[in-house]
């Protein structure tokens, strides 16, 4: 009951919630979720390549404009893999030569093992499709565009019927289904988007800007369609501005400028604490406490970082991590300065985008 | 239905079923060709009607005799119609289909699917080939005939029905030809402009001495074969190497045109 009342007061969709302490909305989630996951049964019988995108020195030219210069890609096979990059640095390019939508002008490109241009129509059904801004015939309703792409699909299991029914649910669009999408609000555009690339039951699953038209609830409902996805085993490429979405789901990141990958890693890598910076954030006034931690044998250096109400953050360089983890708060609170909190810094993604940006800008 | 795996088997154009169901259910919810129909339908029925007022000898019996010049009138009435109008409304419908799904993305998202591309330009031009013959020929002369049986003696059901024949050839040829131009030029204005210009600039032909073998082969002669079969009792070769050699023509376009659409950028 708890839980039903959760889900109804904090999503649009109940069933939506994936939120692993709520068995019930998993459990739901789960359900809808496994008519259309069936890239997890594939795997057991046909021999899949551990990597499901790579991508070699690809490069593309309009005429004196190389929008890809050489890029190298990546992605494990399972994995959430954000793509990400400012306008114009290729994104796109590279998405419509992995779709066959566009030629390289040299280099390769392989989905799960298979070079690209030995895709023949038929062995598209491996992969999903959701473009930057989705448009479908405005004449057919929500569930027919989902019947049209699910009949295009005649190597899938399950009945195009079924596989609509639970693409709606699960993209919480089953109330317009029925609604020419003319009509469609760009978020519900996005949605049907999500749906109709899940029809062919794909095995990865290329989405480009998938929560660029929705709002806060809608962004986390996608968000927990892409963790749900990667638990049946597949492959999700998201290309996106909104590095926030990236920091919570992606397992991988590539970031493109000016047509070249210019960082690439999982995201436990890139995130990983930086040992010898510390956080201290303590309630103000903490006068000479600068003075006092710069003192410390271990601190090599401090630096205020920006001040909040009642509050000081700083973050100290120390020479001996292990040690500064225990000595660094029994120093603060000696010093009756009131500690709210003293950890290691981590790396945001927003700063290892501009820092990779900027690199890229200047190399 | 769904197809399980195990009956599911490579098709030589895959997806074009389905494509050729998404372009006809199109074709039935577009006011547009329904506006075509009635509007054809309703000059066909006035050709028949004023034939009729015009008779000024009413026999005995039921249906009326008319006179060879008054029927030739009638069956040039309905060639002329569905030849020249009916070009101008297959153009009109056709017009936009490529283009319309190019700028909004909607042929790249379909491309991306278990299809080809040549699926996808054939169920278009297949798709408004039917649409055209049912709409702009078939159901109009239908009617138009119905009337024509009901209310005239000695209407020459023969030559109507090849003469509708050469009709239809026109209708697909222009379809064919219409959407294979929405390959290479991506907006309305000089799809539209080529298609008129090469339908009806070969009218000229007549007047320059140097180029009447032309008339043997051009498409744009296709209404007046068809008017020739209607209307006259004597047998002329064009009327036969016209659409023959419009299917040519149409079969060697579209086959160019998808030949670039393999390889263009969505």
């Amino acid at each position: 009951m708890h839980r039903e009342r959760h889900c109804e007061r904090t999503l649009r969709a109940p069933r939506l919630c994936g939120e692993p302490r709520h068995a019930l909305c998993t459990e739901e989630l789960v359900a809808a979720l496994a008519a259309l996951a069936l890239a997890a049964d594939r795997a057991d019988s046909d021999p899949v390549s551990d990597t499901a995108i790579r991508c070699e020195q690809l490069t593309k030219s309009y005429g004196a404009v190389r929008a890809l210069d050489g890029v190298d890609l990546s992605m494990p096979a399972g994995s959430i893999f954000g793509f990400l990059g400012p306008n114009g640095s290729g994104k796109t390019t590279t998405i419509k030569i992995l779709l066959g939508l566009a030629q390289p002008t040299s280099g390769r490109c392989s989905i799960s093992g298979v070079p690209v241009e030995q895709y023949h129509a038929e062995s598209r059904s491996e992969v999903g499709y959701l473009a930057q801004d989705p448009s479908y015939p405005r004449w057919m309703t929500g569930r027919e565009v989902l019947h049209f792409v699910g009949r295009l699909y005649p190597r899938a299991a399950t009945p195009v019927a079924d596989r609509a029914r639970e693409a709606l649910h699960l993209v919480d669009l089953e109330g317009a289904a029925d609604r020419a999408c003319g009509g469609y609000s760009a978020g519900m555009r996005q949605r049907l988007g999500i749906a109709q690339a899940l029809m062919g039951e794909p095995r990865l699953v290329v989405l480009d800007e998938p929560s660029s038209s929705l709002d806060p609830i809608g962004r986390r409902d996608v968000l927990a369609i892409l963790r749900t996805l990667r638990e049946r085993g597949i492959s999700v490429f998201y290309s996106t501005h909104i590095l926030d979405d990236v920091e919570r789901v992606a397992d991988y990141i590539a970031i493109m400028n000016a047509g070249r990958v210019v960082r690439e890693g999982s995201m436990r890598e890139l995130m990983s604490a930086d040992e010898g910076r510390f956080r201290v954030t303590v309630e103000a006034p903490a006068n000479g406490l600068v003075q006092l931690l710069e003192a410390l044998p271990f601190v090599s250096r401090v630096e205020a970082d920006a001040p909040a109400d009642d509050r000081i953050a700083l973050l100290v360089d120390v020479s001996d991590a292990a040690h500064a983890k225990r000595a660094l708060p029994r120093a603060i609170v000696d010093a009756d300065v009131v500690l709210i909190g003293c950890a290691p810094e981590r790396s945001r993604l927003e700063d290892i985008f501009m820092e990779s940006v900027a690199d890229g800008d200047n190399a | 239905m769904a197809t399980t795996p195990s009956r599911a088997r490579a098709s030589a154009l895959p997806g074009f079923s389905v494509l050729l169901d998404k372009e006809l259910l199109e074709a039935r919810r577009s006011k547009r060709m329904l506006v075509f129909l009635l509007a054809m339908t309703a000059c066909l029925v006035l050709v028949a009607t004023v034939g009729y007022l015009r008779i000024e000898h009413f026999g005995a019996a039921g249906r009326h005799q008319v006179s060879g010049n008054g029927m030739d009138t009638m069956l040039g009435s309905w060639t002329a119609l569905v030849g020249f109008l009916g070009s101008l409304m297959v153009i009109a419908s056709t017009v936009d289909a490529m283009s319309r799904e190019r700028s909004l993305g909607i042929s790249a998202w379909i491309v991306t699917k278990p299809v080809s591309r040549l699926s996808y330009l054939g169920a278009k031009a297949v798709a408004h080939s039917l649409i055209a013959i049912a709409m702009l020929v078939a159901l109009p002369t239908a009617i138009w005939l119905a009337m024509m049986l009901a209310l005239f003696q000695d209407v020459p059901l023969g030559r109507i029905a090849v003469a509708a024949l050469i009709l239809c050839v026109e209708m697909g040829f222009l379809s064919f030809f219409i959407v294979a131009l929405g390959v290479p030029f991506r907006s309305v204005p000089p799809i539209a402009m080529i298609g008129l210009g090469v339908w009806f600039l070969p009218n000229f032909v007549p007047a320059i001495e140097s180029l009447r073998w032309s008339y043997h082969l051009l498409p744009s002669y296709l209404p007046l074969a068809a008017l020739s079969v209607a209307v006259a009792d004597d047998t002329r070769a064009f009327m036969y190497t016209v659409p023959l050699a419009s299917i040519g023509i149409a079969a060697a376009l579209f086959a160019a045109a998808v030949v670039m659409f393999e390889r263009q950028e969505l």
